[in-house]
């Protein structure tokens, strides 16, 4: 488009072409143009409640959070079940049968203590290889060899268990002390 | 907005050579641009649909203003000052163009768009076509035809003869 005859002082087509694509080239938007903007287009659209959606979210949030942790674990529950070996004699257990003893529920670990004549400790959990620890429960298989009343304490409440002493009533008056929870039940053997 | 905003007032500002209207008009054309972001249907690129709220809004802004004024007074028609013949001068960049503008401003505003979309703002004529909803071709010719006009407009203004 450049004619050859062009005088200097005439622009080529290419020079305006060029100064067109530099024109504005130095003008900057003014400065906060995009908040401006934002705020033109957000404030009006934006009900009051949207402000204050995310606000009643973490405070629903937080308040069902609340609800769960504070609720409280359920009770300590202690299940005894007899498995009869071999005639089975109405509900009354008799040696040789096996005692299935559950331990659920309550606060923080479970133990289980199975005492023969609230005298001899005869099995403890944790400790015992046949006892079978949960999550959810405790579980543990006693044959009952002997004739006479067994009885079986569940504990949970702590980490640290007192040292036992082999008789009902001292380990379970320790416990006590120590603030755990206990229940037991007792089991007649013929 | 970071993105196409500068080039958005540019735009603007050399359109309608008043930096307070584009100020103004950028702003509506990216307000423009949030409300309407939903019926923005992806065919053209976010950089088309924004020149041609863009040229809208200037176009309105420009027919606006010439109602609202019975003679041409516009900042730069005062201000830039006529860099008058320079005999044996060669013509530098910058009579260039103060020339240029004030030569813009004698084209049609549609005009001007068409040249300022192509030159400045780089796009094909098939972008434009998008921007303008004119056909390539018109548009083509109408660039092809506002260039000579510029270029006599300009070599007048310096002191060239056409």
């Amino acid at each position: 488009m450049t004619g050859s005859n062009e005088r200097p002082d005439e622009p080529s087509t290419e020079r305006i072409e060029a100064a067109l694509a530099r024109l504005g080239a130095e003008h900057e938007p003014p400065v906060g143009w995009e908040a401006r903007v934002l705020a033109a287009v957000g404030a009006p659209r934006r009900r009051w409640w949207a402000y204050a959606a995310p606000g009643v979210a973490l405070a629903a949030a937080a308040a069902v959070a609340l609800v769960v942790l504070r609720r409280p674990p359920p009770a300590l529950a202690l299940n005894v079940d007899v498995k009869h070996s071999a005639r089975y004699r109405g509900d009354e257990a008799s040696a040789g049968d096996i005692a299935h003893i559950v331990v659920s529920g309550g606060k923080g670990p479970r133990a289980i203590w199975v005492y023969h004549e609230e005298v001899q400790l005869v099995l403890r959990c944790p400790g015992d290889p046949r006892c079978r620890v949960s999550d959810a429960s405790t579980e543990v298989d006693v044959t009952l060899t002997s004739a006479g009343t067994y009885t079986m304490v569940a504990l949970t409440g702590g980490f640290s268990l007192p040292p036992l002493t082999g008789t009902y009533d001292a380990d379970t008056a320790a416990a006590k002390d120590a603030g755990l929870d206990v229940r037991q039940s007792r089991l007649v053997v013929q | 907005m970071q993105r196409h905003g500068t080039s958005v007032f540019r735009y603007c500002r050399e359109a309608l050579r008043d930096r307070a209207l584009a100020e103004d008009v950028q702003q509506q054309v990216f307000i423009a641009a949030f409300r309407d972001l939903p019926k923005f249907s992806g065919r053209s690129t976010v950089r088309t649909w924004l020149f041609a709220i863009a040229r809208h809004r200037v176009l309105d802004a420009a027919k606006s203003r010439r109602r609202a004024r019975s003679h041409v007074d516009s900042e730069d028609a005062a201000h830039i000052p006529d860099p008058g013949p320079s005999p044996g001068e060669h013509l530098d960049d910058e009579r260039l163009r103060e020339a240029l503008v004030g030569c813009l401003q004698q084209l049609a505003p549609h005009v001007v768009t068409a040249v300022l979309l192509r030159f400045q703002q780089g796009f094909t004529f098939e972008e434009m076509a998008d921007v303008c909803h004119e056909k390539p071709g018109t548009l083509q010719a109408q660039v092809a035809r506002a260039l000579p006009s510029l270029r006599t407009c300009i070599e007048t203004r310096t002191g060239g003869t056409p």
